[in-house]
């Protein structure tokens, strides 16, 4: 249950102040949906990520509640005001589990 | 094409899944029993880049792109598959008050169906967008 989960956050577009580019973030996560069975045919237990915030500067930008439909790996991406003088964006998410976890990436203008 | 229309378990691929088709349709009505029904509502402003084809239901990517109406900014978003166990996919809240919005994600469908958009704007109307797709196999049921 506790093994890390590999989540990345990419910028597409023009890193100026000002212009909007589209923050990309996945999480390697399982997101078992508690519909599907193991060999031994138990249920498999739902866990997914159902909370995701972003917080741009210590600001909230962008709350997510994401349902069972969600791709494992999971995947959002979102446009962003690129803020005078850059900044740092944060993702915050937890799962089922109770697992929680952040992706930090610098916006550098 | 109607959410009860959508709901009906026409597909024999899907007869397996009837308890859960019926809660879909069950939460479905419940959904678009919110507000005014999603399919009466306007669409404009909402473009969906949906494929029409996916050879599986595991990861199908969708793009939605959102124009607030002039005046409004965007406060919500959320994104309902009605054939799907559990039907709300996604619910976005957005406080940095966006006039015009592009989310791309990609989706599990337990079944052929068509993914549902519903935009909310800070004067308070919603606008809501459809888009259909056909899958060839599920990602919900192991058996299938």
């Amino acid at each position: 249950m506790s093994s890390p989960i590999l989540t990345r956050l990419a910028f597409a577009g023009p890193l100026t102040a000002g212009a909007t580019v589209e923050a990309r973030w996945s999480a390697a996560h399982p997101m078992d949906s508690g519909f599907r069975v193991d060999d031994s045919g138990r249920k498999i237990p739902r866990n997914i990520i159902h909370t995701v915030k972003v917080l741009l500067n210590e600001q909230l930008i962008l709350e997510a509640e994401l349902g069972t439909a969600m791709t494992s790996p999971v995947y959002l991406a979102f446009p962003m005001q690129v803020p005078a003088g850059g900044g740092v964006v944060r993702v915050l998410w937890m799962d089922d589990a109770g697992q929680a976890g952040e992706t930090t990436q610098r916006l550098v203008v | 094409m109607t959410l009860s229309d959508l709901c009906v378990p026409d597909n024999p691929q899907r007869r397996r899944g009837l308890v859960w088709a019926a809660s879909a349709c069950w939460m479905a009505t419940h959904l678009s029993g919110q507000a005014s029904s999603m399919t009466d509502m306007s669409s404009e402003g909402i473009d969906l880049v949906f494929p029409r084809l996916a050879d599986t239901g595991n990861a199908v990517p969708l793009q939605a792109r959102i124009r607030a109406p002039e005046g409004t900014f965007l406060k919500s978003l959320r994104i309902i598959l009605p054939e799907n166990p559990n039907p709300l996919a996604l619910q976005l809240k957005l406080h940095g008050e966006p006039q015009s919005y592009q989310l791309n994600t990609r989706l599990r469908l337990a079944a052929s169906q068509s993914v549902w958009v519903v935009a909310a704007f800070s004067n308070g109307t919603e606008r809501a967008n459809s888009a259909p797709t056909v899958i060839t196999s599920t990602a919900c049921l192991d058996d299938s």
